[in-house]
């Protein structure tokens, strides 16, 4: 973990042509997760300091029963034109906001989820591919 | 601008406001993803509260804009609860007999006490008149809840003893109060 409070206008390590990615790095401590999503250079820690923060995401459900993203997205489309990289994750994300098109990886856990669901349900019964 | 002007700039008189209701895209592929909503908030340099991009994912798969309460709370994740500074303010602005000041008095009280919030207002000089107003209106259950938490036996009591003193005709106010026993005393009134 970063011992000292990273700016997030970024200042992190920058070499033109290594590849970079927009990911999440995970902040939060112990049980309490929660993440930022920066943009670095691939392969980096994610405790590094990042090239410039893009948005935060909370994954644990509030009072509300919602789960809180922030997008900075004016930077998003920078640097996808960049050539940045997406991670799984924080194309999920962005699948599921709209901006891009909904990942296979979404799909892929829904349908999981649906199938564990229904064998809950009735076990006797084998599910059927959608 | 003026100072003046800027100070005697008229609100704004508005239409009432519609609710969002805009459906971008249902996916039922989506559902079982997630059981709780993802709600997007635009962070953009340069948007304001009004005019960021706010999006909500339902755990039905359903992309919307958010409602007006959702963009609220994103706007303000801070909700403020401010009451002392009111209560001065409304001091400070209005004679205590203004229907106003009552009126405002009231709405604040009554908006600590959904809260719960007494704390808040305890060791100001509002504690007082808050407690009346809520001994008067005969709805110091949450009160006395809150004292018995914070370990405020004595207040509970003293709360008591006006509730006898302004509601004479109570069944508990034939109670012998004395010291010692103000569980028992707490008992009848809750009986």
């Amino acid at each position: 973990m970063a011992s000292v409070l990273l700016s997030s206008s970024g200042s992190g390590r920058y070499i033109t042509k290594a590849a970079k990615a927009i990911r999440l790095a995970r902040h939060g401590c112990t049980n309490r997760p929660f993440f930022h999503i920066v943009v670095m250079m691939k392969g980096r820690n994610q405790h590094e300091q990042p090239i410039e923060q893009l948005g935060s995401f909370d994954p644990m459900p509030n009072n509300y029963g919602e789960q809180l993203v922030s997008f900075n997205f004016e930077r998003i489309q920078y640097w996808i034109g960049q050539g940045c990289e997406i991670s799984t994750p924080a194309a999920e994300l962005l699948g599921l906001c709209g901006f891009l098109p909904v990942h296979p990886h979404s799909y892929m856990t829904a349908w999981r989820n649906r199938r564990l669901k229904q064998q809950e349900k009735n076990p006797s019964v084998e599910p059927k591919d959608q | 601008m003026l100072r003046a002007e800027k100070k005697l700039q008229m609100p704004p008189l508005l239409p009432e406001r519609k609710e969002i209701n805009f459906v971008f895209v249902d996916d039922p592929k989506l559902v079982g993803l997630s059981e709780s909503k993802f709600v997007f908030t635009d962070i953009s340099f340069g948007t304001t509260d009004r005019t960021r991009t706010i999006v909500v994912r339902d755990p039905d798969g359903k992309l919307r804009k958010a409602t007006w309460d959702e963009r609220a709370r994103m706007n303000s994740l801070l909700e403020r609860e401010e009451y002392e500074f009111v209560l001065d303010r409304a001091c400070l602005q209005f004679e205590p007999d203004d229907p106003k000041f009552i009126h405002t008095c009231k709405l604040v009280f009554d908006s600590v006490n959904e809260t719960s919030s007494f704390s808040v207002l305890r060791s100001t000089r509002h504690y007082g008149s808050l407690i009346f107003h809520l001994v008067e209106k005969e709805n110091i259950d949450d009160l006395l809840i809150e004292n018995m938490k914070t370990d405020r036996l004595e207040d509970a009591t003293w709360l008591i003893t006006l509730y006898h003193i302004i509601h004479p005709s109570t069944k508990s106010k034939s109670f012998a109060y004395s010291p010692g026993k103000e569980l028992d005393l707490i008992k009848v009134l809750v009986m």
